[in-house]
């Protein structure tokens, strides 16, 4: 790979990591440029994405583009991609093509078509997708102009579904007399809990247990605050079997580590069940990598990076649990202050910042300095800061000394927070220290994007692991 | 006074260019400054103090003052009069003593324990040592005696010897957020104020966009206060505890981690914390 090639592809894989997600328009920008600069790239970083990736926006602008590129292989891996996708997402990526894009390639069509052909050839398969995803279904029906079988019509668009229909069931719990037979059928029919929950009346524990039952652990996660305001937490014997799903959460392959911590923070929930939460983010985050090389966590705590001690606790917990290298950490100002958590979940990470305040002038360096002193030696380093140094030492002056010194060469991740300048990262560049950047703009989502990059070597290995992710073939041609 | 009444403490100071070139904007520049005080009192219940001070330059380019300090006044409405008595005159060449201002208010203005800390930066040119904001310069061949941050070219220096680094690292160290207002559009100014601005967590705009800089700092003022009567609570059941442990205060808060995380942040950054942090 030439060093220009090599490069421009960091910048490409840089820019997919850092961009927030829930601003499609932002993002559909930044992918526009990946595939006007390396569109052979460009298409296994998609389908590499698909598989390690976490942000939706980007996997729907992936396939979408993989869908209208002009390159028949792309085009068939977006056609297999977007059969692996649920049907809201379809619907958003034919959207995205309609909208962003103002057109929607044959090859779109032809793959939606597919896509529902092969679910109306399943009855329940289709039953359960147009259950849970009713508006989507119509949606891709309707704007694409494609003729629903006679049962998809009947359950879609006619509201007459037949007997053997979800749709059906669900208007047999609405008209159930007794509790008892509406959770019967949530039960015998496995009823999602969205959809259940408007066709009961009033909730009794019996009814919660029965819809409770038939969620899988991502579902409890997500419906906790919906769960918690219907009383679900209250009772004990339900509440007994939400905290088993949660159990069963953390080991699950299908749940988002992001969203349990994320439900723990807006559903104001008992420690407990934070706690539980907790485990389910950090046992999901372990399974995302390992960190093998020693690593040190440098938190800047000056005046004006509030921010950046928040995001030192998250970046403290979600690292420590895979930190098989050892983690090391400091908050500073133009002082080092030693972080030693007890464990490694976020409330272990909130107790050993408990007394870090923001405040005081900014020396990145002196962390730094401290461990050259103290000879801690590390082989990567990842600095939260806004890169706004003022005092000395300066964090590349001490990086030269710690090089020196203890002779390794730590490469550098810098975490940027706030109105950050590029001070510091091009400083190290001058000395050509190797340093990424990762912006952080306040979406904790996207903090497990940056597993990849402390997990591996170097960002080259993981450039040519991307470059080693097969494009999908379709097996129908 | 107790310190719980503290909390709604705000301290300001103004920073202004008074030299002959800021004639033409003096009377907008008077306006903003005005506008600022007002919007800050009016939309929150805050205790404001302000301060000002007038910046010009060193001999031998003017030899009136090279800043000068305005301590706050009992009242608001005699710092009104202060502010609608500057006379802009003097300067000399293009540069000014901007980096003295903004480092003379900082260690001058009486600011109040655990009160919230603006400088508003308001000029028309850009500092000596016009390049000396790029931070671009070349590293010093050795750091002098109780240093003040890197040294660039001599003749790129403020006559004082002050960088953007020791302005930004006086500003931090007493917790100020600097934020400036712009009154032309040249690049060397606009550059040097936003280094400085930026280099505190501050933001800087041109004039035109008076409004934003006010908004930014009300919205500032809007985050930390309207939690008020939420941060005397956190405070009381963190000094009950005897610690600020965020587990423990959203327990008997009956509220999220993250809301009593975020709490006692903004109590911490004030030093409301620093008794039960030593004890």
């Amino acid at each position: 790979m030439q060093t220009f090639e090599r490069d421009l592809r960091l910048e490409m894989l840089n820019s997919l990591l850092t961009t927030p997600h829930r601003k499609l328009e932002q993002v559909a920008d930044v992918h526009k440029e990946m595939v006007g600069m390396d569109p052979i790239f460009y298409g296994h970083l998609a389908v590499w994405y698909q598989r390690s990736g976490d942000v939706r926006d980007h996997k729907e602008v992936f396939v979408g583009n993989l869908l209208a590129s002009d390159l028949p292989e792309h085009r068939d891996a977006g056609f297999v991609l977007l059969q692996e996708l649920p049907p809201y997402q379809v619907a958003r990526v034919v959207d995205f093509l309609k909208t962003l894009r103002g057109k929607l390639p044959r090859s779109a069509r032809t793959a939606v078509t597919r896509y529902l052909r092969k679910r109306e050839a399943d009855p329940a398969f289709f039953d359960r997708a147009a259950l849970r995803q009713r508006k989507a279904m119509k949606h891709l029906y309707a704007s694409l102009h494609i003729p629903p079988g006679a049962r998809a019509d009947a359950v879609l668009f006619k509201d007459t579904p037949p007997p053997d229909s979800l749709a059906h069931v669900i208007k047999a719990v609405a008209k159930a007399e007794t509790p008892a037979e509406q959770a019967r059928l949530i039960v015998e029919h496995n009823l999602p809990f969205t959809i259940a929950v408007g066709a009961v009346s009033k909730l009794t524990p019996t009814l919660l247990v029965a819809l409770i039952n038939a969620m899988s652990p991502q579902e409890v996660i997500n419906n906790l605050a919906s769960l918690k305001k219907r009383g679900a937490l209250d009772h004990k014997e339900v509440k007994a079997l939400i905290d088993q799903k949660i159990e069963r959460a953390a080991t699950s392959d299908r749940v988002s580590a992001y969203k349990a911590r994320v439900a723990s923070e807006v559903a104001d929930l008992d420690a407990e069940t934070q706690a539980r939460l907790e485990k389910v983010t950090d046992e999901q985050v372990k399974k995302r990598g390992r960190i093998t090389k020693s690593t040190a966590l440098l938190v800047d705590k000056s005046s004006s990076m509030e921010n950046a001690i928040e995001l030192g606790k998250r970046l403290g917990a979600l690292i420590s649990g895979i930190a098989e290298g050892g983690l090391t950490a400091y908050a500073f100002d133009t002082a080092p202050y030693p972080v030693k958590a007890k464990g490694d979940t976020l409330g272990d990470w909130e107790r050993a910042f408990g007394h870090i305040r923001a405040g005081g002038a900014t020396s990145v360096g002196c962390a730094l300095e401290a461990m050259r002193l103290r000879k801690e030696a590390v082989e990567q380093i990842i600095l939260v800061t806004d890169e706004e140094e003022n005092t000395s030492p300066y964090f590349a002056d001490a990086y030269e000394a710690y090089q020196r010194d203890l002779s390794v060469a730590p490469n550098v991740i810098i975490v940027r927070v706030g109105n950050a300048s590029t001070w510091v990262e091009q400083k190290l560049q001058e000395k050509r220290v190797q340093v990424d950047t990762f912006r952080f703009e306040g979406d904790y989502y996207s903090l497990p994007n940056l597993v990849p990059l402390l997990a591996r070597p170097s960002r080259l290995e993981l450039l040519l692991e991307i470059l080693d992710t097969p494009l999908p073939e379709r097996d129908d041609k | 006074m107790s310190d719980n009444d503290a909390l709604n403490r705000v301290d300001l100071c103004f920073v202004v260019d008074t030299t002959g070139s800021m004639g033409m904007f003096i009377k907008a520049a008077q306006r903003h400054l005005l506008d600022a005080m007002d919007a800050l009192r009016a939309g929150h219940d805050i205790d404001l103090r302000v301060g000002l001070t007038e910046y010009r330059d060193h001999p031998p380019q003017e030899r009136s003052f090279v800043t000068r300090f305005h301590a706050p006044k009992p009242d608001l409405q005699a710092m009104q009069k202060a502010i609608n008595a500057l006379k802009a005159e003097g300067g000399g060449d293009a540069p000014e003593a901007v980096f003295d201002g903004v480092h003379a208010a900082c260690g001058e203005m009486p600011w109040r324990e655990h009160s919230r800390r603006f400088v508003l930066l308001v000029g028309d040119a850009p500092p000596h040592g016009a390049r000396a904001h790029e931070r671009r310069e070349e590293a010093p061949e050795a750091e002098p005696a109780g240093g003040r941050g890197r040294r660039s070219r001599a003749a790129d220096l403020c006559p004082c010897g002050l960088t953007v680094h020791d302005v930004t690292a006086a500003a931090e160290s007493r917790n100020v957020t600097v934020h400036a207002l712009c009154m032309v559009a040249d690049a060397a100014t606009v550059g040097a104020f936003t280094a400085i601005a930026g280099g505190t967590g501050g933001a800087c705009a041109p004039a035109q966009s008076a409004d934003k800089i006010v908004g930014t700092m009300g919205a500032v003022l809007e985050r930390e206060f309207s939690s008020l009567p939420f941060d005397r609570e956190t405070l009381r059941v963190a000094r009950g505890i005897g610690e600020p442990d965020t587990e423990r205060v959203a327990e008997a808060l009956g509220c999220p981690r993250v809301q009593a995380a975020a709490s006692l942040a903004r109590l911490g950054k004030r030093g409301f914390l620093d008794a039960l942090s030593a004890a």
